[in-house]
């Protein structure tokens, strides 16, 4: 049994959260973690797990860095979150709802800690219509809170257009129904989807099951 | 307008001189509703203006519309089964300062509750309150006052 477990990082991470629905869904028998990093080395003693899953913001961690030096874990059962796994897409729960979209734009701050100045001659209006969401160090009028991973499917169903950074959320925005934006070239306007996707339950089934 | 008892949750703040001017205004002038205030400091300074003043544990089973001037106020009053309906002065953003919190904790707060009416104390406030949560805020209230009071409160009850 314990070859099936998995460590979770405490930081937040877009692939991460949709792992742990997925596991608390459809895959029962995985356990996942959350565990405070810098008790990393602790938590692998206790727990044994099959495959660790960390985001990109951890590997600077003083505490990852020397468990990943020290070799003890072999480089293949880490999985990484990384910019690149965007095509990795939770379609159970980012899919058309066919929700009434009674709000302009709504804006993804992960990653964003300025906003560029053509954003915010807008957010200084009287009839300002952007909304931004989930970055919790971020303090503005605007700024109106944190969100889980099936309220952003609420979030991009209710939205006309999402505005996010390096298509980070452009793909589960576009399943959604709604327009993406990018923040640093707002006039263009993406409808479609471009990308080849894997629903993340495959990604599951090949990562922690190919090899048993 | 028919007779109601309203209560004010008397803040930690600069307001509460102009809060005990403006109920007791209320008091000589308005002769329809009664008035209350509920504190959790003893309010020596203000004792002898007349106003009746209770326990803030007392609010809770308090029937009537509760008047709250922070946010801290707003989340302990909202679950009071007695209260008619909130009236929130919103005096700055305060979701501005708790970018952590949950969306939807927000949402349920300012924009779900139909319990709840604000009133914001400057126009930039009612803009960035309507524009966030698609609600109107009951209107704007620069000074707190009974003329106010009666255009905004006393009209809409």
């Amino acid at each position: 049994m314990t070859k099936n477990k998995i460590i979770i990082s405490s930081t937040h991470s877009r692939l991460l959260d949709n792992i742990k629905i997925c596991s608390h869904n459809h895959f029962k028998y995985i356990d996942w973690y959350t565990i405070n990093i810098d008790e990393i080395f602790k938590a692998y003693d206790l727990i044994q797990p099959y495959k660790i899953c960390l985001c990109k913001q951890d590997l600077d961690k003083v505490s990852v860095k020397t468990f990943i030096e020290q070799k003890i874990v072999e480089q293949s059962s880490l999985i990484i979150d990384e910019y690149n796994f965007l095509n990795i897409v939770n379609m159970n729960v980012f899919k058309s709802y066919q929700i009434p979209r009674i709000n302009k734009y709504a804006m993804l701050l992960d990653n964003i800690d300025i906003i560029p100045k053509h954003l915010q001659i807008e957010l200084e209006s009287d009839e300002c219509k952007i909304h931004m969401f989930n970055n919790a160090s971020f303090e503005h009028a605007y700024n109106l809170g944190t969100l889980l991973e099936h309220q952003k499917a609420f979030i991009f169903s209710t939205y006309e257009t999402i505005i996010g950074k390096n298509n980070l959320y452009k793909n589960e925005a576009l399943l959604c129904g709604s327009k993406y934006i990018d923040i640093e070239s707002i006039d263009m306007v993406e409808t479609n989807i471009t990308d080849q996707l894997i629903n993340i339950d495959d990604f599951i089934k090949k990562e922690f099951y190919a090899t048993e | 307008m028919q007779q109601n008892d309203v209560g004010f949750l008397l803040p930690d703040t600069r307001l509460i001189k102009d809060i005990y001017l403006m109920i007791t205004d209320l008091i000589d002038k308005d002769f329809k509703n009664q008035y209350v205030c509920f504190s959790h400091t003893q309010q020596k300074n203000y004792s002898k203006l007349g106003i009746p003043i209770l326990s803030i544990t007392e609010s809770k089973f308090f029937y009537g519309s509760l008047f709250v001037f922070d946010i801290e106020s707003l989340v302990i009053c909202k679950s009071f089964p007695n209260v008619k309906k909130i009236y929130y002065y919103m005096t700055d953003i305060p979701w501005k300062k708790t970018p952590n919190i949950n969306y939807f904790d927000l949402r349920n707060l300012y924009q779900e509750n139909t319990n709840i009416e604000v009133i914001t104390k400057t126009p930039n406030l009612y803009n960035v309150y309507k524009n966030c949560w698609n609600k109107q805020p009951l209107g704007i209230m620069e000074e707190l006052n009974y003329e106010n009071f009666k255009r905004l409160i006393l009209s809409s009850e």
